[in-house]
């Protein structure tokens, strides 16, 4: 029997017959979409657990109250010209303050700039971490946050710079288009439009359905470009 | 003076809860199937599976927000785990209340190539995966069935990478043994 320890079951004739059937076996299309439907109106539901009901709605909340600030801000912060962002500080900056996040290594492929952390002390910039699970939601939206605050700040490099690290740490998994606009706004404001345009119209091609598709095609045309074909002056 | 715009989103939806419904929408689209399969091949009806992989999900889109990246799966085989074990537990206690009668195993096909019907094949191979201990049925099928490499079951099962390989290893083997008795004795039916 030894023989066989390691050797798949397909390779025998019945087992392989068995398994085959099993494969080919898949749920009804109407099984997944009912689920589906369950599960988004679930998300939108107070969990039913007595035990965890607290703690999954503080979730919720922090996780809803982070995104709307967020989601807003892009709003507000797309809107001001790029020179006067210094006084837009949303609220959220005042109360809630940049999350420490460690600095790309040295050496690491990651593209950001090496920027000097102006919206928070050096200490907590360079606070060593421990290696860290993986990002959960709740994370991915607090690193977006402090990119959109760091925007708000008026630091658009230091913002890139913290929507590398959150495109390095989570390859954008689940936020990566709310990241991108945020990137294209920093892009502009950093005075490369000219990027942000092209990445802008990337983004628009590759996904038409997405529902940020209207934020990014706003950042399609070259505000810099415009400004100069029109005879004004050109951010540095 | 900060101006805080929410107009001009489609819908009028937060981002996190559109964040969250895409979290949900994903999850759905890249594990449901998996997840129903596990659940059909560990022993639940089709209907069962239905009913059990819908609240795998529902538990999932209560908690996508704490669900790391990259762990997806693993978060949704332990929970599948965990409504499946109650899905039994209800079946008992509903057996014992009325009495009702395990189902019986199906008779087994008289030789391989006559096993025509899928659902014939279905019910012979949860018979014998029946046969087998939890947590090697577990590992054999992700093995055989999911085809995951062993590190993957081994995350899954959270189990060294060594204790997965001698577990599908024995699974292997007490299947073939299974499988030939019943060849075995469906022989000796047909040659009585």
């Amino acid at each position: 029997m030894t023989e066989h320890d390691d050797t798949p079951l397909g390779a025998d004739a019945t087992l392989g017959m068995l398994l085959a059937a099993a494969k080919r076996e898949t749920p009804r299309a109407e099984a997944r979409e009912h689920a589906l439907e369950r599960a988004l109106a679930a998300a939108h539901q107070p969990a039913p657990s007595r035990r965890n009901r607290s703690l999954a709605a503080t979730g919720v909340l922090l996780a809803l109250a982070a995104a709307v600030a967020l989601w807003t801000s892009v709003e507000s912060a797309r809107d001001a010209p790029a020179n006067v962002t210094a006084e837009r500080v949303p609220p959220l900056a005042q109360t809630n303050p940049t999350p420490d996040l460690p600095k790309p290594r040295a050496g690491a492929s990651a593209t950001s700039e090496d920027v000097p952390a102006t919206g928070a002390p050096p200490a907590q910039v360079e606070k060593p971490q421990a290696p860290r699970p993986a990002p959960t939601l709740a994370d991915e939206i607090a690193q977006l946050e402090a990119a959109r605050a760091a925007l708000g700040a008026g630091d658009p490099k230091r913002a890139l710079a913290l929507l590398d690290h959150y495109t390095h740490a989570t390859r954008g998994a689940r936020l990566g288009d709310e990241a991108l606009v945020l990137r294209l706004d920093a892009l502009t404001r950093a005075g490369r439009g000219a990027e942000a345009a092209a990445l802008a119209r990337d983004f628009v091609a590759k996904n038409p359905g997405s529902p940020l598709v209207d934020r990014a095609r706003a950042f399609t045309a070259d505000p810099n470009a415009a400004r100069a074909a029109a005879g004004g002056g050109t951010t540095p | 003076m900060i101006e805080r715009r929410t107009a001009g989103h489609d819908a009028g939806e937060s981002p996190l809860a559109s964040a969250n419904d895409r979290a949900i929408r994903r999850l759905v689209e890249e594990h449901f199937d998996f997840i129903w399969r596990l659940l059909r091949r560990l022993g639940l009806s089709q209907s069962d599976a239905d009913d059990a992989a819908q609240e795998v999900f529902i538990v999932a889109a209560r908690r996508t927000a704490s669900i790391e990246s990259g762990r997806e799966r693993t978060f949704l085989y332990g929970t599948a785990l965990r409504v499946l074990a109650n899905a039994r537990r209800g079946a008992r206690r509903r057996r014992e209340t009325t009495g009702a009668a395990l189902p019986e195993l199906p008779a087994p096909a008289r030789a391989a190539d006559e096993l025509i019907d899928d659902d014939r094949a279905h019910a012979r191979l949860d018979a014998l995966l029946a046969a087998l201990p939890a947590e090697l049925r577990r590992v054999l099928v992700l093995a055989e069935l999911e085809e995951l490499t062993a590190p993957e079951i081994a995350t899954l099962e959270g189990i060294p990478i060594g204790t997965a390989t001698s577990r599908l290893r024995r699974a292997r083997e007490r299947l073939r043994e299974l499988a030939a008795a019943e060849t075995e004795r469906a022989t000796e039916r047909s040659d009585a």
